[in-house]
């Protein structure tokens, strides 16, 4: 069974008011109070000068757990949401694989799901590592991104992206927080991502609720447990008022929803979950025995839920 | 109410750039365009205009407005 050895997150020091912004994201002065006042929204974190490398380096450089296991590690994935960040031949993930000497492992990314990746890449690195038999190799996932164009720095009507990354170190047994269920749905009509139409964008703000409801409800299904048996969703930090929707939709206290760090973040691409793991865990806000559900959905219309035990 | 109903079209009408003489109070925002940071806005200069609190979701739930100024309307006259 899969499950999380550690849990590292790197957020860097500079915290940068979204009003400060409004100019280079082309905000306009209602869409800026619109975010503010209503989405939630605050600040975002950047590390000016930083690279991609840095940024995952700096969270993997965390894991405790690492030190010393470095030969055990088979696997080093890299869940992306932008999927061009470096100029060939460089690759941050195989830079990073070198930095950390993880000569055993076997390096890639997936951005098949855009931000919700990182939730695809803990089920891909427990199918990988369930398949060598070995209940000792280790996989180690990184996610978090540059925000280094305008175009990624948000997106359009619902966020602002700020940096931040996550390393998780993945086992399959003896790891405190198992994976009980996984569920994703891909809505293929708005695989234009960021270039919906009007009438498709306009149809997204439509099922986003359902769809988000239906992923966490078939995530609970496949643990075998219901959605009164969660004690906190660990969401994407894209915005509150999406999550204020989808509660209200599906009967679950918003106050089960960890929110804290939406003003502090923004929106860390597929790195959302897992920062609000570290936060749950500094926070007290998860007890042994806690069944809890990270969540995320990737632009081009990816909506996934993944169940844990704490 | 029809002052509230013309209050709400200058709102939308102001965002969307147009003439209030253009917006119908029974056409669905969507229709004309304005996203759902614009509805936001709108509920925004309701809760300022107003003095009150709306629920966010409104913006999602009221799609035109006649049902705007209906659900305004109702929070009103329960204060």
């Amino acid at each position: 069974m899969t499950d999380l050895r550690e849990v590292a997150v790197h957020l860097p020091p500079r915290r940068v008011a979204i009003a400060s912004l409004q100019d280079e994201l082309g905000l306009t002065d209602p869409q800026l109070r619109a975010f503010e006042r209503f989405f939630g929204l605050s600040h975002i974190r950047r590390e000016p000068g930083g690279t991609g490398f840095d940024l995952m380096l700096a969270a993997a450089g965390k894991l405790s757990e690492l030190r010393g296991q470095e030969d055990r590690v088979r696997y080093v994935i890299q869940a992306r949401s932008i999927p061009v960040a470096t100029a060939y031949p460089r690759s941050d993930v195989h830079e990073v694989r070198r930095a950390l000497g993880l000569g055993r492992a076997e390096a890639f990314t997936i951005v098949h799901q855009a931000c919700a990746s990182g939730l695809l890449a803990v089920d891909l690195a427990g199918r990988l590592l369930a398949a060598e038999g070995d209940p000792d190799a280790l996989a180690l996932i990184l996610a978090g991104e540059k925000t280094y164009t305008t175009m990624v720095r948000t997106v359009p009507g619902a966020a602002v992206n700020g940096e931040g990354a996550a390393a998780l170190l993945v086992g399959t047994g003896g790891g405190h927080d198992r994976v009980l269920g996984y569920a994703t749905r891909t809505y293929g009509r708005f695989n234009s991502g960021l270039a919906l139409t009007d009438a498709l964008n306009a149809d997204f703000q439509q099922v986003y609720p359902n769809a988000v409801a239906e992923v966490l409800i078939a995530a609970v299904d496949r643990a075998g447990i219901s959605l009164d048996d969660v004690a906190l969703v660990l969401p994407h930090n894209v915005n509150r008022v999406s999550w204020v929707r989808v509660c209200r939709l599906i009967g679950f206290p918003l106050e089960r929803v960890l929110l804290d760090n939406v003003p502090e973040t923004g929106h860390c691409f597929c790195a959302d979950s897992f920062i609000n793991f570290r936060t749950a865990q500094e926070l007290g806000r998860l007890q042994p025995g806690d069944r809890y559900v990270m969540a995320a959905v990737g632009i081009g219309g990816f909506f996934s839920a993944m169940v844990f035990e704490h | 109410m029809d002052d509230l109903r013309s209050w709400l079209t200058q709102r939308v009408a102001s965002y969307l750039g147009k003439d209030p003489s253009e917006i119908s109070p029974s056409v669905s925002l969507a229709a004309y365009g304005l996203d759902s940071v614009y509805a936001f806005a709108v509920c925004g200069d309701i809760e300022d205009h107003f003095d009150l609190s709306i629920d966010p979701t409104v913006a999602w739930d009221c799609e035109t407005i006649d049902a705007l100024a209906d659900h305004v309307s109702t929070l009103v006259e329960q204060r």
